[in-house]
């Protein structure tokens, strides 16, 4: 599971892999698509992928309006556009990332390339940029496919380290003139509660820009579960390799039990997020399959069924 | 189950409490690299929280617990645990016993008071037919918890002149061996199809009739007991031996003494070291002699090895009889031994420390552990051995006596002021020496090796608290030259009491023969060192009573009144057996047994040299010992307990919990390429 440190991070076989994944989703959407109801829309063929809560910041032309008169709530018509529509994947290349085994840095690379990727299989272009400690910092653009080998040469020289301020870099999204894209964030969301709010606050921005946000959390199987490896007789010393401040936990039996309800708490927290201002939201484990985690995107974006 | 060094069970008290204090003290750390604090402080802040409200809880973990469970193991190990087994169910034996016309006087009481003791070492539960020769008659068929009535049978026993025929009572005992199968397997069920029966023969002689029997009946074993015979039928037997050492030059002298009726012509005695000794020694006996006293000299000899003496006579009474019949030997005596000495002079404490690891010396011994009850002196020092010894060290037996390896032996002797002891000589040493200086009256007598001198005053009477209804047993008396001493069990707890003619009185701790109670409580019985100084009982008790009345004691043969003098009934028995004790009221009663383990008396009792019957039972060669281990023997545990502790040992040298860690460690470490924090943190 773990990268040798002088294994290539994308090598030939997870090139073959990515076009197997790139065959793979254009297989599933063609099966999708028949038997549902399209409309020719500006830009392509658009085909109506389901309905979700309507949150401020939607087309009101999507609003179904037949649902509201039969349950006096607001729904909003989801559309598989058919269209180019811009990407903008932010990469979190915090230190944190670098944790777990494997990394949750290689993971995330993997799973950023794996999403360029498609995006540009797709005719999107494709804006990636890193969130560092410095906030958004624009790697490339990227419009067809054969530009996409360049990123992967950007992404191996992609350094994590310090912080990454989120929240400046999720404003900066907000406040640029990016026209409404599919924002694909790459992050453990690990920080401070206040930054986290930061973070959420942006995002709810972004959103009522009119940007589809898809939020990716990305966490080691250490951090989901870190009793299965330590003796709850250890006198613990956490140590944040962002911040550099560090914690005593005294021994006893139960705090593995208690880690998994803060835990719990707080990716519960993100859920919730994501579900009341309409953002996708997939939590994936750094030693997780790469093909299984695009597609658990692909579908919980609704960009696949 | 019991422990032979239970004091270290207090360990308990000190050790596991340490380890926890220690655990909880110096828990080991691990750092722990993560993205965010948040988590964890909220977790730490959860827990500072819960600790102000009760005390500090002890951080279980699998490596404290496997530090306690070893721990255990070890201190369980130190004490040396000892399991009783469960006795066998079912034992049987069928016992022949000679009471031919030959056996007439004392060689047949001495057959009676072996077959008394042999049938001691069965249980209750054991099945026992016991037939006398040469009339083939059943004596008694049944359990041995019907003692009382086997008893009966087996002292009104006497001598009859009824031929020289054994195949019909090698038959009868076969007849008595089916019955007893038959017995035991429907006790046992029919699971166990083959209950142990030994067939045992008491013969004061070995005649060709019984040789020519037993090879008749070859597919059953037998255990011969007793004297051996010639060809001609003449009693020949070897008596008696005692060793000697000459402390100059390392050698062992034997004394040996051989008696007969009539040595045949071309007997010899051989005198050899085994297994594999060098020495050997012969010597041919005088045709027609009735005995023959030997002091033979081993030269340079190897005190590792036993000595055997045997006798080699011509003829030959079938397979496995004849010559080079073992009658006796010396094997190297391996126990535990504990030695108090009188100061810890440093001359002492280098020979102590010879003796290398498993010897202790406590030389700042407390005020009351100090005082020595039985002789109401003060010792300043305890040596303790703690494991089996070789016998180039043997200790010997006297308390004052220590024998150090390669041979020197420290003979330490108490200075009459009480200034302490000074080393005495330095001699060579043999091996199995009984103590024979006991050092406990004022009348003890000087050490000398060699002498036939005893230095033990034993009263004839005693006093022995009983409680109501407690039943005692005096097992055996111990007898030296000029005193002895009672063996006495206590409701199963072997208790050995020596009398301290200064005190006058019989301590409760055991004193000078220590290591015959250890013997007692492995074997249940008087070794073969202290059987050969058994004597009849003839003892007196006082016993304590609260009644004023006339008590009334009921025994196998006696029914007498007593009346009590000063709240004290003295009772003087003159034969073993269980005895009860009645007062006139009938309301108090207690039972009071008298048992002899053996009555085989001393060479000198036996009158030797007196000109009386020769021919001599020595010692037997130990029927049943092993048996009688294996039944109601301990086993140590301390192996299986060693075993555990080094497995946890190693549990914790290994630590696979903590590999992992460092696997992690190691992960972030090369992912990150970051320096692991100081862990100080």
């Amino acid at each position: 599971m773990r990268r040798p440190s002088d294994q290539p991070l994308f090598e030939t076989e997870f090139l073959s892999r990515l076009a197997r994944l790139g065959r793979l989703v254009s297989r599933v959407r063609a099966s999708g698509s028949s038997g549902t109801a399209a409309r020719r829309g500006r830009g392509g063929l658009v085909e109506i992928a389901g309905h979700r809560r309507y949150v401020p910041g939607d087309d009101l032309r999507s609003i179904d309006w037949s649902a509201y008169a039969r349950l006096e709530k607001l729904f909003v018509k989801e559309f598989d556009k058919q269209e180019h529509v811009p990407v903008v994947l932010l990469l979190d290349t915090s230190a944190s990332m670098s944790l777990g085994d494997p990394t949750k840095r290689d993971f995330a690379l993997r799973l950023a390339a794996a999403l360029t990727f498609l995006a540009l299989a797709g005719e999107n272009p494709t804006r990636v940029a890193a969130v560092g400690e410095s906030g958004w910092r624009p790697i490339r653009e990227l419009h067809r496919l054969p530009e996409f080998p360049g990123i992967l040469g950007d992404f191996k020289k992609l350094e994590f380290s310090g912080r990454a301020d989120l929240p400046s870099a999720v404003q900066s999204l907000v406040e640029s003139r990016i026209p409404r894209s599919l924002v694909i964030l790459i992050t453990d969301f690990l920080g401070e509660e206040e930054v986290q709010r930061e973070v959420a606050e942006g995002l709810i921005g972004a959103r009522a820009r009119g940007h589809d946000v898809a939020l990716l959390q990305v966490l080691s199987r250490q951090e989901i579960d870190p009793g299965a490896e330590l003796d709850p007789g250890d006198r613990l010393t956490v140590f944040d390799v962002e911040t550099a401040g560090s914690l005593g936990i005294p021994p006893g039996s139960d705090w593995s039990a208690r880690y998994r309800v803060h835990l719990e708490e707080f990716l519960s927290n993100w859920r919730k997020v994501a579900a009341r201002h309409g953002m996708r939201y997939l939590l994936a484990t750094s030693d997780s399959g790469l093909e299984d985690t695009v597609l658990d995107f692909l579908r919980a974006g609704g960009f696949l069924r | 189950m019991s422990f032979l060094a239970p004091t270290v069970l207090l360990l308990f008290l000190v050790l596991p409490p340490l380890l926890v204090w220690l655990h909880s003290r110096y828990a080991r750390r691990r750092v722990v690299r993560v993205g965010s604090l948040v988590l964890w402080r909220r977790l730490s802040e959860e827990r500072a929280a819960r600790s102000t409200k009760r005390n500090r809880s002890i951080p279980i973990s699998w490596e404290l617990l496997v530090a306690l469970l070893t721990t255990s193991f070890l201190i369980l190990a130190l004490s040396r645990p000892q399991v009783h087994l469960s006795r066998r169910e079912g034992r049987g034996a069928v016992v022949v016993l000679d009471g031919s016309a030959s056996t007439r006087g004392k060689p047949f009481e001495l057959l009676r008071a072996e077959t008394r003791a042999l049938l001691g070492k069965f249980e209750e539960d054991d099945e026992i037919a016991l037939i006398q020769a040469p009339d083939g008659r059943v004596v008694f068929s049944g359990t041995v918890g019907l003692l009382p009535e086997l008893s009966t049978g087996l002292e009104a026993l006497v001598p009859v002149d009824r031929g020289d025929r054994w195949d019909p009572i090698l038959a009868q005992a076969l007849v008595q061996r089916s019955e007893l199968i038959r017995r035991l397997r429907a006790k046992l069920g029919p699971d166990d199809p083959d209950p142990p029966v030994a067939m045992i023969v008491l013969a004061h002689s070995f005649p060709p009739a019984l040789a020519s029997a037993l090879q008749e009946s070859d597919e059953v074993s037998w255990t011969i007991l007793g004297g051996f015979s010639s060809g001609n039928g003449s009693n020949v037997g070897i008596v008696r031996f005692g060793e000697s050492l000459d402390d100059a030059a390392g050698n062992l002298q034997l004394l040996v003494e051989v008696a007969g009726t009539s040595f045949p012509d071309g007997a010899r005695l051989v005198i050899a070291e085994e297994p594999g000794g060098k020495v050997r020694l012969e010597r041919g006996l005088p045709p027609g002699a009735e005995r023959m006293r030997l002091l033979e000299t081993l030269p340079s000899w190897d005190s590792r090895l036993g000595v055997r003496a045997s006798l080699e006579l011509p003829g030959s009474f079938g397979d496995g009889f004849g010559a080079d019949d073992e009658v006796l030997s010396v094997r190297p005596q391996r126990e535990v031994f504990r030695v108090t000495m009188q100061t810890p002079s440093p001359r002492l404490r280098r020979a102590f420390r010879a003796f290398g690891p498993g010897v202790e010396v406590r030389d700042r011994l407390s005020r009351e552990e100090s005082l020595d009850s039985s002789s109401g002196s003060r010792r300043l020092a305890d040596l303790t051995v703690k494991r089996p010894l070789e016998s180039e060290e043997v200790l010997l037996g006297d308390p004052q006596i220590l024998v150090a390896p390669r041979g020197d032996v420290v003979l330490v002797e108490p200075i009459p002021s009480g200034g302490g002891v000074r080393p005495r000589a330095r001699v060579r040493v043999g091996e199995r020496y009984r103590p024979r200086n006991s050092a406990l009256g004022r009348d003890a007598a000087p050490l000398q090796f060699g002498a036939e001198s005893f230095a033990i005053e034993i009263p004839t009477a005693f006093e022995l608290k009983l409680e109501p209804e407690e039943e005692f047993s005096v097992l055996a008396v111990a007898e030296f030259e000029r005193g002895r001493t009672p063996l006495i069990v206590r409701m199963g707890e072997v208790l050995v009491l020596g009398f301290d003619p200064e005190q006058g009185s019989w301590p409760e701790t055991p004193s000078f023969p220590i290591f015959w109670t250890q013997e007692l409580a492995r074997f249940g019985a008087v070794p073969e060192s202290g059987l050969q100084r058994v004597s009849r009982v003839e003892e007196s008790l006082r016993i304590p009573v609260e009644s004023d009345g006339v008590w009334r004691l009921v025994g196998p043969d006696v029914e007498k009144k007593l009346e009590p003098i000063g709240g004290w009934l003295s009772v003087r028995v003159d034969r073993v057996g269980t005895y009860r004790l009645r007062d006139s009221t009938g309301e108090g009663e207690r039972q009071v047994r008298f048992d002899l383990l053996s009555e085989g008396e001393t060479l000198q009792a036996a009158g030797i040299g007196q000109g009386q019957e020769t021919a001599e039972i020595g010692e037997w060669p130990g029927f049943g010992e092993e048996d009688v281990r294996s039944r109601t023997g301990a086993r140590d545990l301390t192996g299986w307990l060693i075993g555990g502790s080094l497995g946890g040992i190693l549990l914790l040298l290994l630590r696979p919990h903590r590999w992992r860690g460092r696997r992690e460690n190691r992960s972030y470490r090369s992912a990150s390429g970051m320096p692991m924090p100081d862990r100080s943190g």
